[in-house]
């Protein structure tokens, strides 16, 4: 199962749940599941779960833990505990485990109000995400515009020049395109998604030189399981 | 008259597609058993293929199923395990005739491809497995003999491929079917690693084993098989193999082989007068625009936007959306549809594994079929029940798919067949379920579209014809087109008939064939509502 927006979620110093104050293991929790030792992360957290049932930073601490698992049905359990409600990161966290369960209408729905949010407007991957909901529906335009704020906010954003690339595919126009995919290039110089797209990009404007060279990066490199 | 007949189009194409179940009057108690006894092995996963072919000649469609094993013995320790031939009535009834055909079959099947390999006449099967394959003549008399080993179809060095789909097509255009086998990873029972947590293991994700090459075998036409794989191309290219489909992609006369791969990229080999090149990443159907592999599944390579060229659709796995691919023509190039099309959001939550490009509604345009069901043990991951009911899209135009209504039976599906079981003209399905009863869907679509059926009989081309591209002209010049191939979905074979979908026109202006010898033949004024015999000229 994929978690596409996985990188709207955060965790550590960046969350803030007021009162009652976080156990002083939480930070290790958090730092282990930055840093992908989820099984230790699983250990620590453990305890504390039992100890403070209720506890909004740990609960918020073993969601992404259970998404970062991929066990994305139990996170969006702990999600809907009360205690954690009306919280940024928590919707955050809400919208792309619902887009990971595919539940896309509801994350869309989610990150539609989300953007809008004060506190949330000015995080580029937010409108990055949404962008890429709303292209899977079909809405190109809209999607263009969620790309442009999300590289408005963070112009080297690569990700965010790659998904404008495509929806400029899907609008046909193809050189626009070309030209968001080669930004993107620049700051992923190495990513198979990157070069792919250029390939097609490309082959879809008869250049067939580049289209060549694209396909020579992608063949030398081994074939790359998901 | 023109322009009553244009009217008239709308009131064939408002009718809904809709199935019922039969499976309680239909006579077919199959269960597919996958073995599994709690050590999760992968193997348990994947079976079971289904064919719709006559076996007999008699014009109504049959059935057959493969079949699991005991595990990790791959044995078929008793009955239950065996594979089943059930002979149809035409009337949504069968009989299991399974005990007289020799079909019972060994080891742990997975999947089935129907064809008449020896142009005798009569349709033969070959039976995938884990580690084992099978090649089943008819022999004419309700029978099959094992011929595997005797025509060359189990080489040494193959004791060990886990194939998942099989497929016939004349890929040397020599007039006799050759084989395609794609095999999906390197697997031993007596290694499989535990995945997931202690407290849930789970059965273990494609990267954590090694990829297998497919096989290709030519038919060297005296009724013995070569394995061709590497002086043909195929070797060098291993992937993660399910489905296999076939279509001439580029219209250069040579039939081009898709697989879908299971979270690795897709492959195309492009049939360059019978040498391959894998091609998928040049022509965009490696990846989809995300450019991230997806868990490929069932596909089928049908025109679905009525363009002449033949397109792509692939199941997939919850969140990856089921694909597909829009054949642009400008030598082998495609355009991802997927979000275009309405089947991103619509398939979005789904896992889907067998499926069907067919006009189910006869409305003209082909319709999606395809056979779900989440991975068993992943609650935790889903949040939800991973048995899931079958789903229907109807094709509306220019690419474009609609959600129907559906049996809601949950069930972990697999393989599908299509065929016309009751000859009413609407194409029916079969779909099996892991360690569950089968479910016989019959097509009982409302409205009054009228269709045509192709049998094909070829005389310098492959006797079921299959490669055979035939293009419908309606009055007002419409063009409908579909090709010959039993290879659809995953790991199961549908009936080579060729199908199409009239709308309200009762006849067609013309209808035009070209045969894989190359021959072209064109009959005119061709009545509807019909199958029609077209012998090779």
């Amino acid at each position: 199962m994929r978690a596409r927006l996985a990188g709207l979620i955060l965790t550590g110093s960046a969350l803030c749940f007021g009162q009652p104050k976080q156990p002083a293991s939480l930070g290790s929790v958090q730092s282990l599941i930055d840093s992908g030792k989820l099984a230790e992360a699983r250990q620590i957290l453990a305890p504390l779960r039992k100890n403070q049932p209720k506890h909004p930073a740990v609960l918020f601490t073993a969601a992404v833990l259970e998404y970062r698992e991929g066990y994305f049905g139990s996170a969006l359990k702990i999600l809907d505990e009360p205690s954690l409600a009306g919280n940024i990161d928590v919707r955050i966290l809400r919208a792309a485990t619902l887009d990971a369960l595919g539940r896309d209408a509801e994350a869309e729905g989610e990150l539609e109000a989300l953007v809008s949010v004060p506190e949330a407007t000015g995080r580029p991957l937010l409108h990055l995400g949404y962008g890429q909901l709303l292209l899977q529906r079909g809405l190109e335009e809209k999607a263009l515009a969620a790309f442009d704020r999300a590289l408005e906010l963070a112009p080297d954003r690569g990700e965010a020049h790659r998904w404008r690339a495509i929806a400029l595919m899907r609008l046909g126009r193809s050189k626009d395109a070309v030209r968001s995919a080669e930004s993107a290039e620049k700051s992923a110089p190495v990513s198979v998604e990157v070069h792919s797209l250029l390939l097609k990009l490309y082959r879809l404007t008869g250049d067939d030189e580049r289209a060549a060279r694209q396909l020579q990066w992608l063949r030398e490199r081994p074939r790359e399981t998901k | 008259m023109r322009l009553l007949a244009i009217i008239a189009v709308p009131l064939a194409v408002g009718a809904q597609i809709r199935f019922e179940d039969v499976t309680a009057k239909s006579g077919i108690g199959f269960q597919l058993r996958n073995g599994a006894a709690g050590k999760l092995h992968q193997v348990e996963l994947m079976p079971g293929g289904v064919a719709a072919f006559d076996f007999d000649n008699d014009g109504c469609a049959d059935l057959f199923f493969t079949n699991g094993a005991s595990l990790p013995t791959l044995r078929k320790a008793d009955a239950t395990f065996h594979n089943r031939l059930y002979r149809g009535n035409c009337d949504f009834t069968f009989t299991g005739v399974t005990a007289k055909s020799g079909l019972a079959g060994e080891g742990y099947s997975m999947a089935v491809a129907a064809a008449d390999y020896d142009n005798d006449g009569f349709a033969d099967l070959f039976v995938a497995g884990v580690h084992r394959n099978t090649l089943y003549r008819n022999r004419g008399d309700g029978t099959f003999e094992d011929v595997t080993r005797r025509v060359g179809l189990a080489p040494a060095d193959a004791s060990r491929d886990w194939s998942i789909s099989a497929g016939w097509f004349d890929y040397d255009r020599d007039g006799h079917l050759d084989l395609f086998v794609s095999n999906y990873v390197q697997w031993d029972p007596a290694q499989e690693a535990p995945c997931g947590p202690p407290e849930h293991r789970i059965h273990c994700h494609p990267k954590w084993y090694q990829p297998q090459s497919h096989r290709l075998f030519r038919n060297r036409r005296d009724g013995t098989f070569a394995d061709v794989s590497a002086s043909a191309g195929i070797k060098a290219s291993p992937g993660k193999g399910m489905g296999v489909a076939f279509a001439d992609a580029d219209g250069d006369g040579w039939p081009d082989v898709f697989v879908a791969n299971d979270s690795a990229p897709n492959q195309l080999f492009r049939n360059r007068q019978g040498l391959f090149e894998e091609v998928a990443l040049e022509a965009g159907v490696a990846y989809p625009d995300s450019g991230r592999a997806i868990a490929g599944m069932g596909c089928d390579f049908r025109d679905f936007d009525n363009d002449g060229l033949p397109d792509l659709a692939i199941t997939g796995m919850v969140n990856d959306t089921f694909l597909l691919f829009r054949n642009l023509g400008k030598g082998m190039l495609f355009e991802e549809f997927t979000a275009q099309s309405g089947l991103a959001r619509a398939t979005i939550h789904l896992t889907g594994w067998s499926m069907g490009l067919f006009d189910f509604d006869n409305d003209g345009w082909k319709d999606l079929f395809t056979a779900n069901s989440h991975f068993p043990r992943l609650e935790r991951q889903l949040g939800a029940d991973p048995e899931l009911a079958n789903t229907v899209y109807r094709g509306v135009g220019k690419g474009r798919f609609e959600p129907g209504p559906m049996p809601t039976r949950r069930a972990f599906h697999r393989g599908s067949a299509f065929a016309d079981f009751d000859r009413d003209g609407r194409v029916d399905a079969v779909v099996t379920a892991l360690n569950s009863s089968t479910a016989v869907l019959r097509n009982v679509s409302e409205g009054n579209a009228h269709w045509l059926a192709i049998r094909l009989r070829g005389k310098k081309s492959n006797r079921d014809g299959l490669g055979a591209r035939i293009k419908i002209v309606l009055p007002g010049g419409t063009a409908r087109f579909n090709h010959a191939t039993t290879s659809v979905g995953y790991a199961s074979s549908s009936e080579p008939l060729v199908r199409f979908g009239l709308g309200a026109y009762g006849a067609a202006e013309r209808v035009e064939i070209l045969w894989p010898s190359g021959a072209v033949q064109t009959l005119d004024r061709v009545k509807a509502d019909r199958i029609v015999d077209v012998t090779e000229p």
